[in-house]
């Protein structure tokens, strides 16, 4: 229950909908409600486009699913080596705020260069919303 | 399938050279062109008939067909040497599908997951309304019988296709969502900071302006805005992914 999943498909916008089937499929798995499964599966959504939205070519959006007790762990990146965060300004933007609305939390990094999304969303009984 | 449905259907079949002349008249009189379509009704309502049980109203479908009939009245050239007849059937069924495409109902959804759907649709309010929170997938696959990988397809399913079924209001009165929407409501002026981010916010038809507020805003989960605005909580999360690829095409971010 506690290894992690990851999944790699290619950075292209048609592989996006194999990304949030595969969310769906482990939030499925935990004690997460149907309303937020569904919003979860919005903001990987959101969260790839942003993440497309640099116009990285011919590389792959990678999720990283954290299940555990408190709830799930969602980690998108895009394979690319950064020097630094590219979203200047970042979270005065549109797509921010609806990600960050959509899940309980959210917060953005670089991890060797990729820029990461990471998004949580909390079971029921440590207290979804 | 040589000659489709049309040629099955002989006996009853316009008689051409009739039509021909009919269309010789169209442009001196009035009366033709509705004398052409009341003679293929029996085609736009054979051709709907097997569009039927898709989740499309029957009624609504004829409405379809009729005006593809119209379609092919106003744009069959006899100078082509062509029959009408032949031109309408596939002028019709055009039409037919092109209101399953823009529906969104892709018409190779299969069955089972589309009747799982719409199940689950019905579900999730009433097992909502007992735990008093969003049920599981866990308890929804308890519900319906079906097991939890069922109920993700399902939900990936409806998101990405819709259904008349859907959009019907859910509400015991059976208000239409349109009724709850009428007066204006202040959305606006919360949602201002937000259109200064993405000024397609500001066209946004009043509904998905109003499901954005709600759900960014107010922070009212999916259901809570489905029981509000009188539609379903698949509709309003198709709602909302469908509002946020619109406006992520207009802000490019």
């Amino acid at each position: 229950m506690d290894t992690p999943i990851s999944l790699s498909v290619p950075a292209e916008a048609g592989y996006l909908h194999v990304l949030r089937s595969v969310t769906a499929g482990v939030a499925a798995r935990l004690e997460i409600g149907f309303d937020d499964v569904d919003d979860l599966r919005i903001a990987v959504t959101e969260s790839c486009n942003r993440l497309l939205s640099l116009g990285v070519r011919g590389r792959s959006l990678t999720i990283g699913l954290a299940p555990s007790d408190d709830g799930l762990t969602v980690a998108v990146e895009i394979d690319a080596e950064l020097a630094e965060w590219p979203f200047a300004g970042s979270h005065e933007t549109l797509a921010w705020r609806v990600i960050s609305g959509l899940v309980d939390e959210a917060h953005e990094e670089l991890r060797d260069g990729r820029p990461t999304i990471v998004l949580t969303k909390h079971t029921i009984a440590a207290g979804a919303r | 399938m040589s000659g489709g449905g049309v040629s099955r259907r002989g006996d009853d079949r316009p008689d051409e050279a009739e039509v021909l002349a009919l269309f010789a008249a169209v442009g001196s009189d009035a009366g033709a062109r509705d004398e052409i379509a009341l003679r293929f009704q029996p085609l736009a309502e054979y051709l709907a008939r097997k569009f039927a049980g898709r989740g499309e109203p029957f009624d609504d479908l004829v409405q379809v067909a009729n005006i593809g009939l119209l379609n092919a009245i106003d744009r069959f050239d006899p100078d082509r040497g062509a029959q009408f007849s032949t031109y309408a059937a596939a002028t019709i069924v055009g039409e037919l599908k092109r209101h399953f495409r823009d529906k969104g109902w892709s018409i190779r959804v299969p069955r089972g997951l589309q009747e799982l759907g719409l199940r689950l649709n019905r579900v999730l309010p009433v097992l909502a309304q007992t735990l008093g929170r969003s049920p599981t997938i866990a308890e929804l696959a308890l519900e319906l019988a079906v097991t939890e990988e069922d109920v993700v397809e399902a939900m990936d399913a409806i998101q990405a296709y819709s259904t008349t079924s859907l959009d019907a209001p859910v509400g015991e009165e059976g208000f239409a969502p349109i009724d709850t929407l009428g007066e204006p409501d202040p959305s606006m002026d919360a949602l201002d900071e937000w259109a200064t981010l993405a000024p397609a916010v500001r066209e946004l038809p009043e509904r998905e302006r109003k499901v954005l507020y709600l759900r960014f805003f107010s922070g009212l989960t999916q259901s809570e805005i489905a029981a509000q605005i009188g539609v379903s909580q698949m509709h309003v999360s198709r709602i909302l992914s469908q509002t946020l690829e619109l406006l992520r095409e207009h802000v490019g971010a």
